[in-house]
């Protein structure tokens, strides 16, 4: 086994550069990136804000400006869009639902709005989940279609059993999950079905040695974690693949020490964020899973709040919520780990 | 999101380059802010069609810009008529080609030509799956490349033999595995062929096409035995035989291969993990058939591969306080 | 240039013989801004490296100018021509050597160019050995002769060789911008050859794992050779552990090789050669260079010139040398003498003196030489391609207690006409030991193709005997290897020492 990595330096996380490259991204306007990612600007503010949340910086962004922000992105069928007048899609319904739960404002908006237009979108025929209108289904659709009426309490308007057969017809040889039946396993597509089934009491369908074993492959010698076998190494992949192995209680599987100095090698040094491997141009969603996947690595060197490998918010939120429930409803036989 | 974009070092741009930037961001956002207004004023003409081009060779990410594209298309007087929609869609499909070329990861994009080409009067899927061995010809792993493949391939099915498509899909797999016998994503595909192509065969030849199954994964396994994948895969070879009589002698190869493996190279990592749940296995299938030799020689591998492959220490752990409970063994790896 | 010219002239430096290293030493000198006087005794480019029809192959057999390295040359053909194969031992044989080349060489002295090559066959004729009958001389003369009326598409080289596509020679051709003038192929396959067939050499994973004739455990076996010997790290690993053994012992020991997944890594692969002794340090190295070459310009490690390439490269050269001031002169016998004791050499071509500051020659134009190495080589015609569909291959014949390099050709090289092919042998050591070797090899290799005219060739790479004065540098000439990789690090070294 390689010995590349170098496990006695240790390098801090950039505490203030990371909370000002945050802010910053509001103010970017003469760049041409601002522009062309504004299409999902309200998932941006969700990034934004978990690392911000984790930090324990949260103060950093204007609380009612995003909360006036996220309102005026919901559209007439009840969902919303990236951005003002974009159309609804799952993807950004779930940021919106998301950051107005972090800031304890989801009663500013009409709940069975959100949740007719997340059963508006489950096919009936199949118990699949649309991820709009336009009918693309992937089990990133079915998590999101959960997650959102667990914050809603509206679970039961789903078929969460036709949903449950879908995700486990998504699952493959190795244990993991692709993006649909027939998909090849990638570490994201597993955690979001993972997180699905956590919500809905359904763990039980995992094949949890083989995905666990699977999942601990991922870890490259740089300590970094990939999607899929012989595939490079990237930052996001330490939240997907963590949370998973949180999820499973595997998280002692992998190295987590080599994983926080691959997170700290990748930040941008001088203005502040994470990327997605070293030395490469950061973002905020780097940045965002970087922190979380600091968080669940149990990074010890600055006091990050938790993070819940589910909902992928401060565990404190979703307690607060009522959301943290899934875990009792975690195998027995799984005895979770000392977290 | 940016992948795999290099940093460099900030160099003061010159006054024409800071000019370029300016003009460019300013003729996008121009273009954004006219295709957003034709929008919200719901026009559906051949010109708003064209802007929406524009806007999507310079972004493919604007789901909300595809949605139009594709309602204005709707709503063209042209769509009524099939020789003409027939015709609009391929351009269409043309279009797309060189979309593709800018962000092949782009999911919009392949929504937008799955929807293209099923609306199409005259779909040729066989010309489709060419263009799909063209992309996995260039990039073998391609996620969006092989999901799309799966699509094309069902729409084919639909129109031709479908045991003769899934048959032709499941040689497509031995040639990619044959170029690269680590391409997990032609083993996954094949995953998902194999027990379609076993139920319609008599037993004689379930039997052929397993044993040819099996030649292949040991072929992968001794070529590269720390590929974890081919293991994987050998594992579900086990789960889908028949009855656990099939599963133990299969069980046994696998010993027997590992142990020739192991007397090559001692130290193989992989090898020794599947040692130890090839025997943990064969003793959940076959209770006393596992030695106390062999309990304590697994779990001595536990403890010298908790060692040597740090990285993974708690699963070992893991393995061996499990195994030491199950067989009453003692646990090497406390 | 004329002679009148010349005279008094002085140069920077003088080159003697226009091979391949010489070649490259004189171009790179004019590069360097040295004023170069490049000669050679014989009317044609390429010294040892040259490149011949069948014709002009069988009048510099006879006619050899070099008198110190007349080469022993026998002709075997196929009476039957392309009608059935006659087993090689058996066929009738011209035979070139001192009694017979000094009879024919007198009567060709006066031929006309076109007609030298059938007028010293008529008078090898009756030299030719096998012939039992004189019917079957006859029919083989015949059938000689006729392809001599048409031998226009056969390139033959005196020293085949290929370049490895990380090595040496690839670098110097791409420095030197010569690489834009020659043209090659990949090789496509290496095969390992024994009396009892042929098989090719799986080189990369991929081989390995769509091989069909290897058992499972073997193919675990030459994968940890790819692994391990292949990667830098892991190998240098090793060769500390085992103490740099023996190559051989090292793959028998330590890879657990045997039989011919040994030969296969050793011959074809390290290309370790009979008598070659290799530290493991050494054959690691080996197999990186070939491994590394694998992909650099397709899957393959080896580069094949086209028209042959050591010609081809010499002359290029020596074209790039020409057009940096160097001046050239071909048929010209020299003498060197020193000058005085201030250094520097007086060089006499007939009734022209030159000065020179430095000499550069091939050893064949040194005063006192040494023999030096003495290699077995052969040529063989056959009616067919073999080795499948490939267009150009590599392989190596270990049996029968020799280990033969062999080189094979087809049109695709430009040196062959279409439907034939061409198979070159060779070893180190004398023609009388190793003939029949040779023989073998060539047998082994073509299967059931015919081989329709054979050469069979001992040469002698001469040394300088003595380097006493300074400023005289000598280079080596084609040796034994595959690659011209050796040619590239002599003229190196020579070409700093000149430009120091």
């Amino acid at each position: 086994m390689a010995e590349s990595s170098n496990t006695t330096r240790s390098l801090s996380l950039l505490v203030d550069k990371h909370v000002e490259y945050i802010k910053s991204l509001d103010k970017r306007q003469d760049e041409l990136e601002y522009w062309m990612t504004e299409h999902l600007r309200i998932s941006g503010i969700y990034w934004g804000l978990v690392a911000l949340k984790l930090l324990d910086r949260d103060s950093a962004l204007d609380k009612q400006q995003v909360i006036d922000y996220i309102l005026s992105c919901q559209n007439t069928d009840g969902g919303f869009g990236g951005h003002c007048g974009h159309d609804s899609h799952l993807l950004y319904t779930m940021s919106a639902v998301q950051v107005l739960s972090m800031y304890g404002a989801l009663d500013k908006i009409e709940s069975s709005r959100v949740v007719d237009y997340v059963i508006s979108l489950q096919d009936i025929e199949t118990g699949e989940i649309c991820g709009d209108e336009w009918g693309e289904r992937d089990t990133r659709f079915a998590f999101i279609a959960v997650a959102i009426l667990s914050f809603f309490g509206a679970l039961s308007r789903l078929d969460s059993d036709r949903i449950v057969e879908y995700v486990v017809r998504s699952m493959n040889y190795d244990g993991g999950f692709g993006s649909g039946p027939g998909g090849e396993s990638h570490a994201a597509q597993v955690y979001t079905c993972l997180a699905c089934l956590a919500i809905l009491g359904r763990l039980d369908v995992v094949d949890r040695e083989r995905l666990s074993a699977w999942l601990a492959e991922r870890q490259l010698p740089s300590g970094g974690f990939n999607g899929r076998p012989q595939k490079l190494e990237d930052v996001c992949y330490s939240w997907w693949v963590l949370s998973s192995l949180r999820i499973l209680g595997r998280v002692h599987w992998v190295d987590c020490s080599r994983v926080c100095n691959f997170v700290l090698d990748a930040q941008e040094p001088d203005s502040g964020g994470i990327a997605d491997r070293p030395g490469n141009v950061p973002d905020v969603y780097h940045t965002c899973f970087g922190i979380a996947g600091l968080s669940l690595a149990g990074y010890e060197d600055y006091p990050l709040k938790d993070v819940d490998p589910v909902y992928c918010m401060p565990i404190e939120c979703i307690e607060s919520s009522g959301l943290r429930s899934w875990i009792n409803n975690v195998p027995k036989s799984w005895s979770q780990e000392k977290s | 999101m940016m992948h795999g974009k290099r940093r460099v070092a900030a160099k003061e741009p010159t006054q024409d380059e800071k000019e370029e930037a300016r003009q460019q961001l300013e003729q996008y956002c121009a273009l954004n802010s006219r295709v957003m207004d034709l929008k919200a004023q719901s026009v559906f003409t051949a010109d708003a069609l064209d802007a929406t081009r524009q806007l999507l060779e310079l972004n493919t990410e604007l789901h909300t810009v595809w949605n139009y594209r594709r309602t204005i298309i709707k709503k063209l007087d042209a769509w009524k008529d099939t020789e003409r929609r027939q015709k609009m869609l391929e351009q269409e499909l043309e279009f797309l080609m060189k979309v593709i070329r800018n962000n092949i990861k782009s999911y919009w994009m392949w929504n937008h030509r799955m929807w293209a080409l099923s609306l199409l009067p005259r779909a040729t899927w066989r010309k489709e799956l060419s263009l799909v061995d063209k992309l996995i010809g260039m990039d073998a792993r391609n996620y969006h490349a092989w999901d799309y493949r799966r699509f094309v391939i069902a729409r084919l099915k639909d129109t031709e033999d479908s045991d003769a498509v899934d048959e032709q899909e499941f040689a497509f797999t031995t040639a990619q595995i044959n170029r690269d016998c680590a391409n997990h994503s032609a083993w996954h595909n094949r995953s998902k062929l194999l027990p379609a192509i076993l139920t319609r065969v008599d037993q004689q030849r379930r039997e052929e096409v397993l044993q040819t199954e099996n030649e292949l994964i040991q072929n992968a396994i001794y070529t590269d035995p720390e590929d974890q994948n081919a293991w994987l895969y050998y594992d579900w070879l086990l789960d889908i035989q028949k009855s656990d009589e099939d599963r133990i002698r299969l069980l046994h190869n696998k010993i027997a291969a590992i142990r020739e493996l192991l007397e090559l190279e001692e130290d193989g990592k992989r090898p020794l993990v599947e040692l130890v749940s090839g025997f943990a296995e064969l003793g959940r299938l076959q209770p006393g058939s596992v030695t106390d030799a062999e309990k304590e020689e697994c779990m001595e591998i536990l403890r010298t591969l908790k060692g040597v492959d740090s990285y993974h220490a708690g699963r070992y752990a893991d393995m061996s306080s499990t195994l030491s409970k199950r067989w009453n063994v003692s646990d090497l790896c406390v | 240039m004329a002679e009148r010219e010349l005279d008094g002239q002085s140069f920077d430096v003088v080159v003697l013989g226009t091979g391949l290293e010489e070649a490259i030493i004189a171009s790179e000198a004019a590069a360097g801004g040295k004023s170069v006087l490049h000669i050679d005794r014989n009317p044609y480019y390429g010294g040892a490296y040259a490149c011949f029809t069948l014709s002009a192959l069988i009048e510099w057999a006879v006619c050899h100018r070099d008198y110190r390295q007349v080469p022993i040359v026998e002709i075997l053909v196929n009476s039957e021509g392309e009608k059935q194969q006659q087993k090689l031992t058996d066929q009738p044989t011209f035979v070139i050597d001192k009694n017979s080349r000094e009879i024919a060489a007198a009567f060709i002295a006066e031929s006309p160019a076109a007609s030298r090559a059938s007028e010293a066959l008529h008078r090898l004729a009756p030299f030719a050995t096998n012939n039992t009958c004189t019917e079957k001389t006859d029919s083989a003369t015949t059938t000689l002769l006729a392809f001599l009326q048409n031998d226009r598409n056969y390139q033959i080289e005196l020293a085949p060789k290929v370049a490895l596509c990380r090595g040496r020679m690839i670098d110097l051709l791409i420095d030197s911008g010569i690489g834009e003038y020659v043209q090659f192929r990949g090789v496509e396959h290496n095969y390992l050859v024994r009396d009892n067939g042929v098989e090719r050499v799986p080189e990369s994973k991929e081989d390995i794992f769509a091989c069909t004739t290897l058992s499972l455990i073997e193919k675990r076996k030459l994968m940890r050779v790819i692994t391990s010997v292949a990667d830098n790290e892991q190998s240098r690993r090793i060769v500390e552990e085992t103490g740099n053994i023996l190559f051989d012992k090292l793959l028998r020991e330590k890879f657990k090789l045997d039989g011919k997944l040994l030969d296969a890594v050793l011959r074809c692969v390290a290309r370790v050669g009979m008598n070659e002794n290799v530290n493991a340090a050494e054959g690691c190295e080996r197999i990186q260079r070939y491994v590394s070459s694998m992909g650099r310009y397709g899957r393959m490690a080896y580069l094949c010139g086209l028209y042959g390439a050591g010609s081809e490269i010499t002359q290029s050269f020596c074209r790039m040398c020409a057009v940096s001031g160097g001046t050239y002169i071909l048929s010209k016998n020299v003498s060197v003498q020193p000058a005085n004791d201030n250094g520097g050499f007086t060089i006499s071509l007939g009734s022209a003196t030159v000065q020179a500051e430095k000499v550069v020659m091939d050893p064949t134009y040194a005063s006192t030489v040494t023999s030096g190495i003495v290699l077995s080589r052969a040529i063989c015609i056959l009616d067919a391609p073999v080795l499948g569909d490939d267009t150009t291959a590599l392989a190596t014949y270990v049996d029968n207690g020799g280990v033969v390099s062999l080189l094979y050709v087809t049109q695709a090289t430009m040196a062959v006409p279409k439907g034939k092919s061409m198979l070159y042998a060779w070893v180190e050591g004398g023609l009388s030991e190793n003939k029949n070797l040779l023989c073998h090899a060539i047998s082994a290799t073509c299967g059931t193709a015919i081989p329709l005219i054979t050469l069979f060739m001992e040469t002698h790479l001469l040394k300088a005997s003595s380097s006493a004065t300074a400023d005289i540098y000598f280079t080596n000439g084609p040796d034994a290897t595959v690659d011209l990789d050796n040619a590239a690090v002599a003229a190196n070294n020579i070409i700093e020492l000149l430009l120091k």
